[in-house]
């Protein structure tokens, strides 16, 4: 669990910038455990509370956990000898927060005028 | 779940403020939402994970409070008094399917007085978002919300006999349940009978004939525990969703039926001034599995990676009621309350300990990483390049749904390719099959941008397709380039005015992607043979045996079906199978010391006879020198038939040692003449 922490603590800093901080919390997906859903501070009001976090400071952005050992077994791996962590994220979700988009018709509808925002 | 914070704090009397009640919670995996007031009262809203049906009560949160404020539980009240016949002599019960129904129990109260609750049980039921019915209803809700055990309350002087029978229901029968609705039962049902007809959808809802009415002086209570997947199979068939059923998919605690009816007969001698029969008929077949575990230090320390000490994991497992008995020093053995299914086996103990000493207190460390950096795949690579050379000529990356409608991509794809995958549980109607092209997707994007004004419209995507296999298993997903090109070929320059976009815009592109991602790929052109193009302005690529490209105007019929304002023009690659061709490595030869000769010619060529056949032609001819050929003029109209077109081919030699003579070249340029003509029929311009 610690080195899913720092790795979602590196990636997130890369991704958007060394002020942000990221938080886990406990979180129920069957196929990791221990299991977690992790926030990242919010980077319209930095963890004080604002509209876009509800308040709250923190964005949900994913979940994540250690491999459950069911999952292993499934696959024919040795859950005493091997562990692992995974980590999902709504690749859209990233996209909104980054570039401050408040509704995700917007990702799929392709206007011209919009896509021109992002040139490659 | 909508929460009531003063029913919380009945059960663990903590201190701490509503906030700072919500984030412990939270903080433990119960996400309180939000939180407001209603009268005197704080509602939160949690939302509860599906693996705690145990916090779908109030007393589940509560001991989660207690856990993290170490505050102790207050005792449960006293049992309410007894008296008159006993339960089991009032009543006969039988579990006809016991697989299904592993306990089922039921008390009576007497003489209850049904009527109004008192205010603090409307409040209660409020903040939970629920409204009073009467006292002896309330009450079962009560129960509901506090053990997270539904009960159901049945008027026992309409029960027949009185006799409770749990079955499975008959073909066809008949159950008109409290909402009213007549509802048609199948086997695979089970149902509360008396001894002549259903009264209850088991664990669902209760039936009409046996409710509780004003004029009800005797309750029959039943509390039970009913297999999770019977209770949804029931629940979806009926598209009735409740309260009970959300708690019986989830799981109840077996062992806290007892308590659960308890409570109910104190509630009914308190609110409706009944009295309980002595005795609880209980028929129990529940498996009880033994669930001692074993939770090694060294385990937490590795799923955790950092030590929080024997002390800190002991005083967690015994502050969640796990009753830890230390083992030896290596750790310690637990028995889970029944009350948490959950719990199953040494990870979830260690998810345990985390969550009790908060995730805050989990230490952050980036590990160690190879030293040798990733290179991109060939798939990759590909992909990259593909997005860099689109974008290179002026289109924008699109994004589209990987599905589409029935039947909206059939004429994108050649009528022998497999049927569109069809997805179970499709999120809307029009997307409900898995796309075998990318072009539907973009050329509605395209239609969008052209009704919304944009002049020049190109777009592309890259993504995959979904081709079912004719001997089944997974589909086929190869990945495919598509893009679409609308409205004017190029963007206003001052140098002239801008043409409408073409076949050859497109057809120019198709090429130029090919020669970049794999270079001097031989392609062989011919005609697109795909319902959705234009047959005279549509053109496939071929190269070594696959297909690897199709091109066109979209035809004038599905332009019109669907309603676009203008013409488009599309393409598709597919960079899968452009994997699959050698890109020879380019090798230097000696230059020519001689210089290139050219010859133009202008021939008249019907409409029917496409250029690569003439192009066949011309490089059929013997040569002096190594020719090649290109178009540098192209006209149609006045003085030409309307299904002719004139070009203008210039023709030149390459000669490798000596200089050509004139009377060599004209020769070879009659020769052309000659062969064109005798070949296509095709004239000189004159």
């Amino acid at each position: 669990m610690a080195d899913l922490k720092g790795t979602l603590e590196a990636v997130w800093k890369r991704f958007f910038g060394d002020a942000v901080r990221t938080r886990l919390r406990p979180g129920y997906f069957p196929f990791v455990e221990p299991g977690c859903e992790y926030d990242i501070s919010c980077r319209v009001c930095d963890g004080s509370g604002c509209k876009t976090c509800k308040g709250g400071g923190w964005i949900e952005l994913g979940g994540a956990g250690m491999v459950h050992p069911a999952v292993f077994e499934a696959v024919g791996i040795d859950p005493e000898i091997w562990t692992g962590f995974a980590f999902g994220l709504g690749i859209d979700r990233i996209a909104m927060m980054r570039y401050e988009i408040d509704d995700l018709r917007l990702l799929l509808e392709n206007d011209s005028r919009f896509l021109a925002q992002f040139p490659a | 779940m909508l929460v009531s914070l003063s029913w919380l704090r009945a059960l663990c009397p903590v201190d701490a403020g509503a906030s700072e009640i919500a984030r412990a919670l939270t903080a433990r995996g119960l996400t309180v939402d939000d939180h407001l007031s209603v009268g005197s009262d704080t509602v939160f809203d949690v939302d509860v994970p599906a693996n705690r049906p145990d916090c779908l009560g109030h007393l589940g949160l509560a001991r989660e409070l207690a856990a993290a404020f170490a505050v102790p539980l207050p005792p449960r009240p006293e049992d309410a008094g007894v008296a008159g016949e006993p339960a089991d002599r009032a009543v006969r019960v039988f579990v006809d399917s016991p697989e299904l129904c592993p306990r089922y129990t039921a008390r009576l109260v007497r003489g209850v007085r049904v009527g109004p609750s008192p205010p603090w049980v409307v409040e209660r039921l409020q903040s939970c978002g629920l409204r009073s019915i009467n006292n002896v209803v309330d009450a079962s809700n009560l129960v509901l919300l506090e053990l997270s055990q539904p009960i159901h309350t049945f008027d026992l002087d309409l029960l027949d006999e009185p006799t409770v029978r749990v079955r499975r229901a008959a073909p066809g029968e008949i159950l008109t349940t409290l909402d009213g609705a007549e509802r048609t039962l199948s086997p695979d049902m089970l149902v509360i009978a008396d001894a002549r007809r259903p009264v209850a959808l088991a664990g669902v809802m209760g039936g009409a004939d046996t409710e509780i009415r004003d004029s009800t002086t005797n309750v029959l209570i039943e509390a039970a525990a009913f297999l999770p997947a019977a209770v949804r199979t029931t629940a979806r068939a009926l598209e009735m969703k409740s309260d009970a059923s959300h708690r019986f998919e989830r799981g109840v605690d077996v062992e806290g039926i007892v308590e659960a009816q308890e409570m109910a007969c104190r509630l009914l001698a308190e609110l409706a001034g009944g009295t309980p029969a002595p005795g609880i008929v209980d028929v129990d077949s529940a498996s009880r599995p033994e669930r001692a575990l074993l939770l090694r230090l060294d385990r937490v320390r590795l799923l955790l990676g950092f030590d929080p000490g024997e002390d800190s994991v002991g005083s967690a497992l015994q502050a969640l009621g796990l009753r830890p008995k230390s083992d030896s020093g290596e750790g310690f053995r637990v028995v889970p309350p029944s009350w948490r299914p959950d719990l199953q086996r040494e990870a979830d103990l260690v998810e345990e300990v985390a969550r009790h000493m908060g995730y805050d207190a989990i230490p952050s460390r980036l590990p160690p990483a190879p030293g040798v950096p990733g290179v991109p795949s060939e798939v990759r690579a590909i992909v990259e390049d593909c997005r860099d050379v689109l974008t290179g000529f002026g289109f924008r990356e699109a994004y589209t749904y990987s599905m589409v409608a029935e039947g909206e991509d059939d004429p994108f794809v050649p009528e022998s390719s497999p049927t569109a995958i069809v997805l179970d549980n499709p999120i809307a109607e029009h997307l409900s099959r898995m796309r075998r092209s990318l072009l539907p997707g973009l050329v509605r994007s395209a239609d969008l941008n052209l009704r919304r004004g944009t002049a020049d419209v190109r777009l592309f995507e890259v993504g995959r397709i979904f081709e079912a296999r004719p001997e089944g298993g997974l589909p086929r997903e190869p990945i495919h380039a598509g893009w679409v090109w609308a409205g004017a070929a190029a963007p206003l320059h001052w140098g002239g005015p801008s043409r409408t976009v073409g076949f050859h815009d497109v057809a120019g592109v198709v090429e130029a992607v090919v020669e970049s991602l794999r270079p001097r790929t031989a392609l062989a052109i011919s005609r697109a043979e795909l319902g959705a193009l234009h047959p005279g302005r549509s053109a496939t690529w071929q190269s070594e045996g696959y297909s690897v490209a199709t091109a066109g105007e979209l035809h004038p019929s599905l332009r019109s079906r669907l309603d676009l304002s203008e013409s488009i023009f599309v393409a598709e690659i597919d960079l899968s199978a452009l994997l699959r061709l050698a890109s020879p490595e380019p090798r230097n030869t000696a230059l020519p010391r001689v210089p290139a000769v050219s010859r133009d010619l202008s021939v008249v060529v019907p409409e029917d006879v496409a250029f690569t056949r003439v192009l066949e032609v011309l490089e059929s001819v013997a040569a002096p020198a190594p020719a090649t050929f290109c178009v540098i003029d192209r006209y149609a109209g006045k003085g030409l038939q309307p299904n002719e077109a004139a070009l203008t081919v210039r023709g030149m030699l390459q000669p490798l040692e000596k200089s050509l003579t004139d009377p060599e070249i004209e020769a070879w340029r009659a020769e052309l003449v000659r062969a064109l003509h005798a070949q296509l029929g095709i004239r000189i311009r004159s």
